[in-house]
């Protein structure tokens, strides 16, 4: 379990996250929603390092990851597709991929790990001497969460998963990502502003305001409830 | 003289151009540092083959590994101490920043160098200095296809490694994103401080040449301007095209010698640099602008 307590993160003065307390469960899909500046990509860099936390502890099992930095945590398997892909445009796909597999761990695996993501992607095999930057954006995205794979992670953490792709595009991925969550015990974390996306897909969901979690519950539950249809649905 | 002979000696500098500037096409093209000094390490690396000859006896092709380990050491401390800081500005400022702080370097180490080894010229002459042999019925120094063997093996090996090694590839993967690149597992800092001594330990291959034809304290700026030239004409980020620009200005500054003379050269390679650049701005062998 990746368990979050208490944490306080800051950008020079200004606090972006307040007493943020958050288990993400072995084997489930988590979900963080929230509109746009709310603080949920600060919560996934926190978790992977890329920022520190004033106060409080982040946990994944018996190993503290906020004293950590982030190359190390990679190899404690935590993996992150960050937001708007953040592909390495001027390499190409194969490359992308063997920079996923980069910790020492990974890389004896490589040959086999490819041919796993190969397999949930056969797209990308087609496109492996091309430039990643000359993707479609559902090809890019693809990339993306296969080159997270290769550190052969037990915890995927996924940033607006559903940004600038078409609706049929992002099922399609969603697909995907339950059977990898399903079939391969990949624990998944998905940051969303497309919330009916996130809850759908999720088993248990967070809703994060303002750097802070304002509420929480099984998704089921938080797909009905009045509250959220009011605020993020937009229906009634 | 013939005019093939002028062609020989300009692929000969070419190679030497091209050699000292494929450090700093690692440095400034990948790693986004405007290194001024780069020039001047290419100088101290050309006393140290000056020293270990004068004291120790040491031809200067084969200190070139001692020399390396030195300037290696010395670019470790250099990177540390003055660009590490400036691991997360903006690519612009980061260029402004290095390039400000490195010129401050190059004063510092012309005249310590000046202190150690006073301003007059020195070389190195060795048994081979000046013996040529027949090419095709032109002349060809010993030291010059040396040089070029050398240019050869160093500017194509810097591409197979930062192309085909993971090491090489991290330092790629860092010049484009270098947060992204942590997330990878890529340990940056280390990374970053590794691929700068290996840039400057580059120089000291240029340097053991160097010291064969003539070391003063004050050729660092000259080299760090043609190194800038072959840099910009090979397209930044272009390591494989170094070698090609290097060649294409040591080629053209000789030919030029012949048709307007020995004084002309620099306008006429300054000339033709713009020229290209205004038809392809982006260099010679990038594959296109803003990449």
């Amino acid at each position: 379990m990746l368990s979050i307590r208490n944490i306080d993160v800051y950008y020079g003065d200004l606090q972006a996250l307040w007493d943020v307390s958050l288990d993400i469960e072995d084997l489930k899909i988590t979900s963080l929603i929230g509109s746009n500046g709310a603080g949920k990509s600060t919560l996934q860099l926190a978790i992977t390092g890329l920022v520190t936390p004033k106060n409080g502890t982040i946990h994944a099992g018996e190993n503290r990851l906020d004293n950590q930095p982030a190359h190390k945590i990679v190899d404690l398997g935590i993996s992150m597709v960050p937001e708007g892909r953040r592909l390495f445009p001027d390499m190409t796909v194969l490359d992308n991929l063997e920079m996923g597999a980069f910790s020492r761990k990974a890389r004896g695996k490589l040959g086999e790990t490819m041919e796993w993501v190969y397999g949930i992607f056969p797209r990308l095999k087609e496109r492996i001497h091309q430039r990643a930057g000359a993707l479609s954006g559902g090809e890019q995205q693809m990339l993306a969460i296969g080159r997270a794979l290769m550190s052969r992670p037990s915890f995927l953490l996924i940033d607006e998963l559903s940004l600038g792709l078409a609706p049929l595009v992002v099922r399609h991925i969603c697909r995907i990502l339950e059977e990898i969550n399903h079939s391969r015990g990949i624990t998944l974390f998905v940051v969303e502003q497309n919330v009916r996306m996130a809850l759908e897909l999720a088993d248990y969901g967070y809703i994060m305001e303002n750097g802070r979690i304002v509420g929480q519950g099984e998704s089921r539950g938080l797909l009905n409830s009045e509250d959220i249809k009011a605020a993020y649905l937009g229906t009634h | 003289m013939e005019i093939g002979q002028f062609v020989i000696y300009g692929v000969i500098n070419g190679s030497i151009y091209a050699l000292v500037a494929v450090g700093l096409a690692l440095i400034m093209g990948i790693m986004g540092i405007f290194n001024l000094a780069h020039g001047a390490m290419a100088m101290i690396g050309a006393y140290i083959s000056f020293w270990l000859f004068q004291d120790a006896g040491i031809d200067p092709f084969l200190s070139i590994p001692i020399s390396m380990g030195i300037l290696f050491i010395i670019g470790l401390a250099m990177y540390k101490g003055l660009f590490a800081s400036m691991k997360a500005f903006s690519p612009g400022q980061k260029i402004r920043n290095s390039m400000l702080v490195s010129f401050g370097l190059v004063l510092i180490i012309e005249n310590v160098a000046v202190l150690i080894w006073t301003a007059n010229e020195q070389r190195v002459s060795t048994a081979y200095s000046g013996l040529t042999f027949d090419l095709a019925g032109l002349r060809m120094p010993y030291i010059g296809l040396v040089t070029i063997i050398l240019a050869v093996l160093v500017i194509f090996g810097l591409h197979l490694f930062l192309k085909k090694t993971f090491f090489g590839r991290s330092i790629w993967a860092i010049s484009q994103d270098y947060q992204c690149a942590k997330l990878m597992g890529i340990h940056v800092d280390r990374t970053m401080l590794i691929a700068f001594g290996i840039g400057m330990s580059l120089t000291a291959v240029a340097g053991a040449i160097i010291s064969q034809y003539s070391v003063s304290p004050s050729i660092g700026l000259d080299w760090v301007n043609k190194s800038l030239i072959i840099v910009v004409l090979a397209g930044v980020g272009s390591i494989g095209g170094v070698f090609y620009a290097g060649l294409l200005l040591g080629v053209l500054e000789s030919v030029s010698a012949y048709f307007v003379g020995v004084h002309y050269t620099g306008v006429v390679s300054l000339v033709i640099l713009l020229v290209i650049l205004v038809f392809r701005p982006q260099g010679i062998f990038a594959r296109e602008a803003g990449r």
